[in-house]
């Protein structure tokens, strides 16, 4: 599969409309999102508009970046290194809150698969993006 | 035929990453912890959580104005119908949603608050406070 093939597209398309849906969701309405998000956002403290907002623009900027990839293919990489980078850092975070006691006991089993597994999926994701670039560059130069 | 696998392969990847920023907060662990019913009585919201059958209600005081942040047995917010608020004796006042919580005007000085929650069908939940 190319780096500028049609499935790269699809994939990039998907990822870009989840997180600008999700970016403008906590960017519009904080409060909507708090409360009718399918799960129990509350559980982890009241709301505070401002940080929602604040995690919000990252979600909206990563959309923006994988949306523009979808169209220019040169940008696929930088496009999903810079998603990649993010959701690793988050992963990584749950690690450290998981060693440390923050989250409760357990917390991995619920991590493995949204957290973790994802991450590796965007990593792989990555690795395969750069080396079909590699091989694309090599392919025009020989 | 690979071309067609191909994209499938892609569709799939791609709804996994579309529901990310989703699944974060979604699956009952990640960011959520989900209480068991009655055994997270804690304010939230640094003000004071009063019992409603199987409901919670934690009000946060102002000189001016109370907030009401309603939540089932297990403290997952609700939004009531409505609700409404008579202090020391004065009319019942209703409240106003905004955002994520109900909010009432309370006369500056007020004392005693009563306080009525309608959600769903059936008499509204009531209470006194202090």
């Amino acid at each position: 599969m190319t780096s500028s093939g049609g499935p790269w597209k699809v994939v990039f398309a998907l990822f870009a409309a989840g997180n600008l849906a999700n970016g403008l969701w906590m960017l519009a309405n904080p409060g909507h999102w708090y409360i009718h998000l399918p799960a129990n956002v509350p559980g982890t403290g009241p709301l505070n508009e401002h940080f929602v907002r604040d995690i919000g623009c990252i979600f909206l900027l990563i959309g923006v970046a994988l949306a523009i990839a979808v169209f220019r293919p040169r940008f696929r990489l930088t496009a999903l290194l810079f998603a990649t980078s993010f959701y690793g850092a988050h992963a990584l975070v749950h690690v450290y809150d998981s060693m440390r006691g923050l989250l409760p006991p357990g917390q991995w089993r619920y991590d493995l698969g949204p957290v973790y597994a994802t991450t590796l999926v965007l990593i792989v994701l990555s690795v395969w993006l750069a080396r079909s670039q590699d091989a694309g560059r090599s392919a025009r130069s020989g | 035929m690979k071309g067609a696998l191909a994209y499938v392969a892609a569709t799939v990847v791609g709804l996994v990453l579309f529901a990310m920023p989703f699944l974060w907060y979604g699956l009952g662990g990640g960011h959520s912890h989900v209480a068991a019913p009655h055994s997270d009585h804690g304010a939230r919201h640094g003000g004071h959580l009063l019992m409603l059958y199987d409901y919670h209600l934690e009000l946060v005081e102002h000189r001016d104005s109370v907030e009401l942040y309603l939540s089932d047995v297990s403290r997952r917010p609700l939004r009531p119908d409505s609700c409404a608020a008579a202090f020391d004796d004065h009319r019942p006042t209703p409240c106003e949603w905004r955002s994520h919580r109900s909010v009432v005007a309370k006369p500056i000085g007020a004392q005693t608050g009563i306080y009525q929650v309608w959600v769903g069908e059936g008499p509204p939940l009531m209470l006194k406070f202090p």
